[in-house]
């Protein structure tokens, strides 16, 4: 039985938005929209936008509202098919074949034997198209992977299958919910863009940020969640390197209920600027615009 | 969704006709049978009564990219709510409030005016017993493609630019030698080769069933060469107009010779050209550029289009990528974007030449203009006006990443 289906929260766009609320993740029409088409159409969504906005985390929490398993493949350059899909036990085949190197077996017979599933290790993609209840697959920074990986990753998203020469086709017993997140880096191709749901995820407005920052850390007064709010939203207007997202804001306001600090002034955004700061570029720049935060957190 | 809104008989040729305005206006959507179907299937998941939830599925159906995601309502209002006002797309989830319309919910006045046999809202949401559209007036219905044709999109002048094709073979010998000079080092993939420093497992142990088992005949994986990237940024202002020929047919060469090339023209605005290059590729004679609007012949805007480069086309910028602009550096705009622009390029980038063609001209003083803040940021700064110039692009280059 598909997860999706037995909740009937599940089944309109409000109903998620409430949902993913009792899970204090905040969730705007589009993305709410955009869990809600990954459900009916069984599509994987692709979901782009600057780093630290929620992307990876939107994946967990869907995850967690469906009740099943999170299958994470974290990319990165020169990942191949060995460390994606799967791999053989080499050792164990080794062994195989030393011990069936007298018993009269014809060579065809004791290939068919070592590439079988026994010797299978199954990686990320592979058990997340072979479990028993449709898991949430999340393909994170598919951006860091090379061309050719992205070209594997077609069949996959596509058919859900994958080929694997010894074995043949596998297909998967359950559709997973594919979430692959890009900080765009470089440039996906435009089939893989066309096998999924598009999103382009922004940095939350202030109003969803505050309200980010108070469903995550429910002990916060709300006029140090605006203060904080106010600042990184001025914050990402200048020119940074590194822009803080919403992880850093979350990051800060638990450093400073951490530190019992009630408000915000510039002694203290002076001792946790590394929170959020976190390039010597962009300290200077925004040491040289400490007046008008001043003026935000007065 | 408000009554009246959908053009077409039914939701079928509504979505049809929909992904034919979308793939006539602008040219960036691919939207075919699949894209349909997806678009159907969306429709049915979502409340059809609530036009954001409308919008907001067919938007993640039909567009793959931030850069069409950005004209998508535009043309999403245009063909569904022609000659209405578009609604305020709140940012965040509208707050209910007493009295008031009901929450996601947009009220769209009545498209038409009603009449005995369509009283205005009698047409449902899947259009059904709705008039077609070749029933009703011309002029009411051509009004969203006449829109459409009068946006900002289509409504700029497009001047056509020519390819020139005289010495055209030197320039793509010379492309071919550029691209095949530039050492990028080896990439972290581990591919099968003849020789290499590492066993590649699978076929060594194949091959050792027909020896007992013994790796008589390992065999071997390696990591391959890194092939460059090309980014050209070619300023197509009216300062410019005497080199840009050249420059352009470089352009064309370069992506002739290697498919990892992206090609820009920027006058006041910029345009993402690669696509014509490449259409223009499969026409044996007189290739030509189309719909360059404001990005060829005005004025110059050097350092707010290749923040925008950066800002919007900054994943096509990678560690393997030689970023090569063309332009004379004559710009009075603010040097603090250039600055700013050419610092982040240059972060992303393996190497960054500018092609200044007024070097050549005596007396000429780069730190007279742009040029001056953009000189730390280059890795090479010259001029190229020949084939054998081109050429000599990436000679001897050295590559920061």
């Amino acid at each position: 039985m598909n997860p999706a289906e037995q909740n009937p929260l599940l089944q309109s766009v409000e109903g998620i938005q409430a949902v993913l609320r009792e899970r204090n993740y905040i969730a705007d029409l589009p993305m709410a929209t955009a869990l809600r088409l990954v459900m009916a159409l069984r599509k994987p969504l692709l979901v782009e936008g600057p780093a630290g906005v929620g992307k990876t985390q939107v994946a967990k929490t869907l995850a967690e509202v469906l009740d099943t398993r999170l299958i994470r493949l974290q990319c990165y350059e020169g990942l191949d098919t060995a460390q994606a899909l799967y791999e053989w036990n080499y050792p164990k085949q080794m062994l195989h074949i030393r011990l069936t190197e007298n018993s009269g077996e014809s060579v065809a017979q004791r290939e068919a034997e070592i590439f079988s599933e026994a010797y299978l290790l199954r990686r990320p993609l592979l058990e997340a198209i072979s479990q028993d209840k449709p898991p949430v697959l999340l393909i994170d920074e598919i951006d860091r992977t090379d061309e050719e990986f992205e070209a594997f990753l077609l069949e996959l998203l596509a058919e859900f299958q994958v080929t694997i020469p010894e074995l043949g086709t596998l297909k998967a017993r359950h559709r997973p919910y594919v979430i692959l997140t890009s900080n765009r880096s470089r440039e996906l191709s435009d089939a893989l863009r066309r096998r999924c749901l598009y999103l382009w995820q922004n940095y939350p407005s202030f109003e969803k940020e505050v309200e980010i920052i108070r469903a995550r850390l429910p002990g916060i007064n709300e006029r140090l969640a605006q203060k904080i709010a106010r600042v990184v939203a001025h914050l990402r207007e200048l020119p940074l390197n590194k822009a803080p997202g919403v992880a850093e804001s979350l990051d800060w306001a638990e450093a400073l209920v951490s530190l019992h600090k009630e408000s915000l002034d510039m002694s203290i955004l002076e001792q946790t600027w590394g929170v959020i700061i976190k390039d010597k570029d962009d300290l200077a720049l925004v040491e040289a615009h400490k007046a008008r935060i001043a003026e935000l957190v007065v | 969704m408000p009554p009246n809104a959908f053009p077409y008989g039914n939701l079928l040729e509504n979505l049809v006709a929909f992904g034919e305005h979308l793939r006539r206006t602008t040219q960036q959507f691919n939207i075919g049978p699949q894209e349909i179907q997806d678009g159907l299937r969306a429709l049915e998941a979502v409340n059809l009564g609530n036009l954001q939830e409308v919008r907001q599925a067919l938007k993640l159906v039909m567009c793959s990219s931030l850069e069409q995601e950005r004209v998508f309502d535009d043309l999403f209002f245009q063909f569904f709510l022609a000659g209405r006002q578009r609604p305020a797309a709140p940012s965040h989830p509208p707050k209910a409030t007493p009295g008031g319309p009901e929450e996601g919910h947009e009220q769209i006045p009545a498209r038409r005016p009603s009449s005995p046999e369509h009283p205005e809202g009698s047409g449902d949401l899947s259009g059904k017993g709705r008039p077609h559209p070749h029933q009703d007036t011309p002029a009411d219905w051509a009004a969203p493609l006449l829109k459409a044709m009068f946006s900002r999109i289509e409504g700029a002048e497009a001047p056509e630019v020519e390819i020139p094709q005289q010495d055209l073979e030197a320039m793509l010998q010379a492309a071919t030698q550029m691209v095949n000079q530039v050492r990028l080092g080896r990439s972290r993939r581990w591919t099968l080769a003849r020789k290499g420093p590492r066993f590649h497992l699978r076929r060594t142990l194949r091959k050792a069933l027909h020896t007992g088992g013994d790796p008589i005949y390992p065999a071997w994986q390696h990591h391959p060469k890194r092939r460059p990237r090309f980014i050209f940024v070619l300023d197509g202002s009216r300062s410019m107009q005497d080199y840009a020929d050249r420059l352009l047919q470089f352009a064309y060469a370069l992506r002739m010779r290697c498919n990892r090339v992206e090609v820009f023209v920027f006058s006041t605005q910029m345009e993402r050209i690669t696509r014509q290059l490449e259409k223009a590729k499969s026409l044996s004679e007189r290739p030509r550029l189309h719909r360059l609007g404001r990005a060829w012949g005005g004025g110059t805007s050097i350092g707010e289009n290749l923040l925008r480069l950066e800002q919007q086309y900054g994943g096509l910028i990678r560690g393997d990528s030689i970023v090569i602009v063309a332009s004379d550096g004559l710009d009075t705009g603010a040097t603090e974007i250039l600055e700013l622009a050419l610092r982040k390029i240059r972060q992303r980038c393996a190497a960054l030449i500018w092609l200044n063609p007024l070097l050549n001209q005596k007396g000429y003083d780069p730190r007279a203009n742009c040029m001056n803040t953009a000189l730390p940021y280059l890795d090479r700064f010259c001029t190229a006006e020949d084939p054998e110039a081109f050429a000599r692009l990436t000679q001897r280059l050295r590559l920061r990443k």
